[in-house]
């Protein structure tokens, strides 16, 4: 039958065709053609999903509350935003509290006062649903730069990754393939926070016999080589992994599934002279091999 | 394969993609993947041929819209082996009804499994076993809600706008864009 000859060679076509992408991008990681493309095809497609998001709001705010089903979304909502409210004070006071005690407690209040943000909205999803990142409708038009961290009124959201002219790449906070240098609040210590998909993160102690209390606040720490200005909230710390492991259960401020309006940070004051080399983030452990020239997304 | 189809293709694509992208909710973590349902869909009223090469290029589209931490081809491999075999189950499914559907929610969650698990292999950091267990079931039943709708939709443009390998209603060039 003629018809299953073609089928097979056109099968067969296609199939090299995807393992041979699939062989280049996986060489390739984050610096190579193929995520040249990946920008330009991002490039074109953010302003037709700007477009769309912007017509189907209304719709995707009923589609939205049917994934929230079973609560008194309005109601729920304010008494949410109080919560974080409160909460957040508590935060901060802890952190002066903290900061009082050291000499550098004015500095570090004014880094985190003077931080310059840029407001986007949040327009669209991955494509697939293990991916944890967003779409904004802000892009280098505006200033924005790849590495940013991205806030909204609860506390850490993520960074942008990719930056085309006018849309950005938020990773959340939550993608598995982002690490961030944080601290407990009220004991200075600090550790690597790596998101674990759906479920709470993983906040692993850089020395593995602190102490840390359920409920204790998670904030960002300040590192140089970094664009995440320090002191940002984002979460609490809700229980040890397994009692054999160094690793933390965090869990996040904010909603990472109903994410709308976010807050770009694109700059802050830093001062270099308290950031002792030996301070740098460590690089998150990525599994794809190293690109040969310096990139990635720290 | 005539322009006018080639157009609605790609129209139902791009529907695809803005429907997951913008509109649907995302339920305990997971979207549903509407792009992979319109493969399914294609292959059901086309054949294996159509559905691997919608398959390929759907697939390709949701890996260079995805960020850096996917691998371009992979979803692209993986939708078009699922156009393709759906394609060739397509004689053994009834015309319509239970049939389609039950193929749909089968090779959704497999074609989510056999991503899920090459990333595994490939040590890509985006899965894990649990997540690819969850995931494979969003996706089933995600697609148990939305094939009953999106299937027929798809034939009914398929029927439309003129098939490859099976007979057309219409000549695709007098089809009137909806």
């Amino acid at each position: 039958m003629p018809e299953r000859r073609t089928s097979r060679g056109l099968l067969a076509v296609l199939v090299l065709v995807s393992l041979l992408l699939l062989s280049v991008d996986y060489r390739q990681g984050d610096v190579g053609v193929i995520a040249a493309v990946q920008r330009g095809a991002l490039t074109v497609f953010g302003p037709v999903a700007e477009g769309f998001a912007t017509v189907v709001r209304p719709i995707g705010d009923v589609f939205s509350s049917i994934g929230a089903l079973g609560s008194l979304r309005d109601r729920n909502a304010a008494l949410e935003s109080e919560l974080r409210r409160l909460r957040q004070e508590r935060v901060s006071g802890v952190e002066l509290q903290r900061e009082n005690d050291e000499l550098r407690a004015q500095l570090r209040m004014r880094q985190r006062l003077g931080v310059t943000t840029t407001g986007a909205q949040v327009i669209a999803q991955p494509p697939n649903s293990v991916e944890r990142s967003v779409l904004i409708d802000a892009g280098a038009d505006r200033g924005l730069a790849p590495g940013m961290a991205v806030l909204n009124e609860l506390g850490l959201v993520g960074k942008l990754t990719e930056v085309t002219a006018s849309n950005s790449r938020v990773e959340l906070l939550t993608s598995p393939s982002a690490g961030y240098g944080v601290r407990i609040a009220a004991t200075g210590e600090e550790g690597l926070l790596t998101g674990s998909g759906a479920s709470p993160f993983q906040l692993e102690m850089f020395d593995p016999e602190v102490e840390a209390a359920n409920g204790d606040e998670v904030v960002t720490k300040l590192f140089a080589g970094t664009s995440i200005p320090g002191g940002v909230p984002v979460g609490i710390v809700t229980r040890r992994g397994n009692d054999t492991s160094r690793f933390l259960r965090v869990q996040p401020y904010v909603d990472f599934t109903r994410l709308s309006v976010v807050q770009v940070v694109r700059d802050f004051p830093r001062q270099p002279s308290e950031l002792p080399a030996e301070q740098r983030v460590p690089e998150p452990r990525r599994r794809r091999p190293p690109p040969p020239r310096a990139g990635g997304n720290g | 394969m005539n322009a006018p189809r080639l157009l609605v293709m790609a129209a139902v694509l791009l529907t695809a993609l803005l429907l997951q992208t913008v509109l649907l909710p995302t339920v305990a973590g997971w979207r549903p993947d509407v792009v992979t349902l319109t493969v399914i869909a294609f292959a059901l009223a086309d054949g294996s041929d159509t559905g691997a090469r919608y398959g390929f290029v759907a697939g390709l589209s949701v890996d260079l819209l995805s960020g850096g931490a996917q691998l371009v081809g992979l979803g692209a491999l993986v939708a078009l082996l699922v156009g393709w075999g759906v394609g060739r189950l397509r004689p053994y499914v009834g015309a319509r009804g239970a049939g389609d559907v039950a193929v749909a929610v089968a090779a959704g969650a497999m074609g989510f499994a056999v991503h899920g698990l090459t990333a595994l292999l490939l040590d890509l950091r985006q899965f894990t076993g649990a997540n690819v267990v969850q995931g494979a079931t969003a996706t089933a039943l995600w697609n148990l809600l939305l094939a009953p709708a999106i299937i027929p939709a798809v034939r009914l443009l398929s029927r439309r706008f003129g098939t490859v390998d099976g007979p057309s209603g219409a000549a695709g060039s007098s089809g009137r864009a909806w």
